[in-house]
């Protein structure tokens, strides 16, 4: 208890003497608020791209893609294993028909939004089924392509990102043009990537043949997945896996995922590095300032470890303004950023998204660092003889 | 030049704080250097001329493919040398950890060597490759790190190129290349026999990834370049003509602007190390008014305060950017981990000569104003504190 006391009664001192020394305190705060800003940012990239990929969690959508592909791209259905797939149980049934859209799918170069480089756009064929298995799918504006004309619809993130797909626009694919008609919207899932067109137009122009891509499935319900799955598997004309749509996206984000985070980490890790020796030197200089002061508390029978605690609740409370401070700023200024990189094979707009959680990660971060920089500077101080820091006054 | 004594025993007034500066400054110099020469890589601007090695790709999109009787079309195009052909294999070696490890390719085997001279395959071992179907090389680095021998069955599990047996595919290893242009050099991929790979898959036979070329007169680089992507330029699959750097950087640039990135954050670093250090080099300064005045009792000229203070500043952000630079410059040589496909990354004069002058700048910024103050400083009143 004499301890506790002891501690409130030098933290606040030192607390209140903080105005005085505003230089040597925003020290700590810039220096940690720097490390704790490019380390939410960058963390934030990684989550904003996976809650794209994982989308919009309807746990009754599937993926069919031929057996060994891990990507649509390399994807081959052929017309016949198609009509055979559509008929196999678990596939929730419509009054137009089982509710499974056989879909085409290649990447197109298209550049970005102020540069000239072309990336990697997906073009998705898909059939009329396909607005009814994306139920989530509303029009933002314009209207739905026309089956059997060259026609698009292009989803919001891609508007946004690429140059040239505004509704009206033509686009110049392998020599053909192909008309803008519509905007849609998945509510950020990596669809909104996309532009859709007729699956049948899109095999033709790009000489597909009589295969589809992948098939999108919506099942009757969740629980039927198993069904579904060992119905085609026992099928002997059909070569084809699987896979519920949250775990397909969810595998093919890993790697980008992992990348972001890792170059997040290790830049972060070498600028807190530099952070933490500006806080030992802030701190070593805060305590020898105070040598006196010290001293005297301690010879007035002030203890060693109120004294080391005190200089450690002064870092590390400095260290938490920088990091909220960091936090907040990561918030308002890339909170719902629009980006796009590239998937597995093709580009995904995404936006950052600066969490509650992330937050918390980049300010534990800064208490980490505001504890480590005050902790030697604390010592120091507490070892210091009394007799010779009095002396040097 | 005769005060550097006086210059250097005011930064050692106090160890602990130099030392912690300089530190602070040395991370600094560290990031920059390790993160400019990425910045660089993304915007050198491709330049064609006087490139020896181009690549023909497919023009509107990568998952196009390009009829292998290019090659040959190509291969006849007065001021070419050699062509070959290259088709990405993809697969599954073990895992897909380790198959991220290398890339995996099915070549015309003959001319590829040729063309790639910078791979370097014993004679016997490169017969092997070309004349036995199964055949595969693999370059130095990966056979260390899968400890994979001559004569090694290698298993590959198909994503793309099925057979007919389904998915399994198995290669003979004869022979491990080492690069030429020293231990740095990309040494991870894998080749295998076009024509035993075209035979075996179901679909697609007869399409490749690239051509890839080396040229008579390296100055006709360009305008073979043009002449190739014209004569095909109506045919169902067009061709873009560029260099092996440009193509793979621009796959990697789809990541994002990445050198925007890159400059983002060390904008952050230095602004955050900027203000960390002009505060500690003012409090130093601060401290020794007293000092300083007894330095202008004895004459100095404010100019000479003036220039002891700067040089002060200027000593450790040189030193500390020489040994941060330094540092950069040798962990870069293990970039080629990270991003094995580009070649390994260099910490060019240019970085180097943007890194001082940052230190020259940064040293101004900091130094100036309290190398100002300290020759404003009053003698009287300083010496009385």
């Amino acid at each position: 208890m004499k301890t506790l006391s002891q501690i409130i009664a030098i933290a606040l001192l030192n607390l209140r003497n903080i105005p005085a020394r505003l230089g040597a305190s925003a020290v700590i705060i810039i220096g940690i608020g720097g490390v704790v800003t490019v380390l939410v940012s960058l963390l934030a990239m990684a989550r904003g791209f996976q809650a794209t990929m994982l989308g919009n969690g309807f746990d009754d959508r599937v993926i069919i893609l031929r057996a060994g592909s891990n990507s649509e791209i390399n994807g081959a259905i052929t017309f016949e294993q198609a009509g055979i797939i559509s008929n196999k149980p678990g596939i929730q049934k419509s009054s137009t028909g089982p509710l499974v859209a056989g879909e085409s799918y290649v990447s197109v170069n298209i550049s970005k939004r102020g540069s000239e480089n072309p990336s990697n756009v997906p073009l998705r064929g898909v059939s009329e089924n396909s607005f009814q298995v994306r139920q989530e799918l509303s029009l933002v504006a314009g209207r739905n392509i026309e089956f059997g004309k060259f026609e698009v619809m292009v989803g919001v993130g891609a508007v946004d990102q690429f140059q040239g797909l505004e509704i009206g626009s033509s686009l110049n694919l392998r020599n053909t043009d192909w008309q803008v008609v519509g905007i849609f919207d998945t509510g950020g899932s990596i669809y909104d990537s996309e532009i859709w067109t007729d699956a049948a137009i899109l095999n033709s122009v790009f000489g597909r043949g009589s295969n589809y891509s992948s098939m999108a499935a919506r099942l009757s319900s969740s629980q039927d997945f198993e069904q579904l799955r060992s119905a085609l598997e026992s099928d002997p004309r059909l070569t084809t896996k699987i896979q519920r749509e949250q775990d397909f996206y969810g595998t093919q984000s890993e790697a980008t995922n992992q990348l972001i985070t890792g170059v997040g980490i290790s830049v972060s890790s070498i600028m807190a590095i530099g952070a933490i020796f500006a806080v030992l030197n802030t701190m070593y200089s805060a305590v020898s300032v105070r040598s006196v002061e010290i001293a005297t508390l301690r010879a007035l029978g002030f203890g060693r470890v109120p004294i080391v605690t005190s200089v450690i609740i002064e870092s590390m409370l400095l260290a938490l303004i920088g990091g909220a401070l960091a936090g907040l700023l990561a918030f308002l200024f890339f909170n719902g950023f629009t980006a796009s990189t590239i998937g597995t094979n093709t580009q995904v707009a995404f936006e950052f998204m600066v969490t509650g959680e992330l937050i918390m990660t980049g300010i534990t971060l800064a208490l980490v660092l505001g504890f480590i920089g005050g902790l030697f500077p604390s010592i120091a101080a507490a070892r210091m003889p009394i007799t010779v820091a009095l002396r040097a006054a | 030049m005769k005060y550097f004594g006086l210059i250097l025993a005011s930064l050692w007034r106090k160890p602990l704080r130099t030392s912690l500066t300089a530190a602070t400054l040395l991370v600094a110099f560290l990031l920059f250097g390790l993160l400019e020469p990425v910045s660089q890589m993304f915007s050198d601007s491709s330049n064609l001329a006087g490139e020896s090695r181009l690549w023909v790709s497919p023009r509107h999109s990568i998952s196009d493919m390009l009829p292998v009787r290019y090659h040959q079309q190509i291969q006849q195009i007065e001021g070419i040398d050699t062509a070959a052909h290259q088709t990405w294999f993809g697969g599954v070696y073990i895992d897909a950890i380790s198959s991220s490890a290398f890339t995996r390719w099915a070549v015309s085997a003959e001319e590829f060597m040729q063309i790639n001279s910078q791979m370097v395959l014993p004679q016997e071992q490169l017969n092997a490759f070309i004349n036995i179907p199964t055949a595969a090389v693999v370059g130095r680095a990966t056979a260390e790190r899968f400890g994979m021998k001559l004569g090694d069955k290698i298993p590959l599990t198909a994503d793309i190129w099925h057979n007919e047996d389904g998915s399994h595919w198995t290669f003979d290893l004869v022979g491990i290349y080492d690069s030429a242009e020293g231990e740095n050099a990309d040494t991870s991929r894998m080749l295998i026999n076009y024509d035993y790979f075209d035979e075996y898959r179901i679909v697609g036979k007869g399409i490749v990834s690239n051509v890839v070329f080396t040229l008579d007169d390296v100055e006709r680089s360009a305008s073979i370049a043009t002449e190739i992507d014209s004569m095909f330029s109506n045919s169902q699959m067009e061709t873009l003509t560029s260099t092996e750097q440009d193509y793979l950087l621009n796959q990697l640039s789809q990541v994002g602007n990445i050198g925007l990135i890159v400059r983002a954050i060390m904008g952050a670093v230095f602004f955050t190390i900027l203000l960390l250090t002009a505060n500690t080099m003012s409090q130093a300064v601060r401290e020794r008014l007293a000092e300083l005045a007894v330095l202008k009792t004895l004459g100095f000229q404010n100019q000479n305060i003036l220039l002891i203070v700067l040089a002060e500043a200027f000593l450790l952000s040189l030193i500390t950017a020489a040994i941060g630079l330094g540092l950069a410059a040798y962990l870069l040589q293990y970039s080629e981990y990270i991003v094995p496909q580009i070649t390994t990354l260099n910490l060019g004069m240019s970085s180097v000569m943007t890194g001082l002058l940052i230190a020259v700048a940064l040293s101004l910024i900091v130094g100036l104003p309290p190398a100002m103050q300290a020759t404003r400083v009053n003698i009287a009143a300083a010496l009385q504190r």
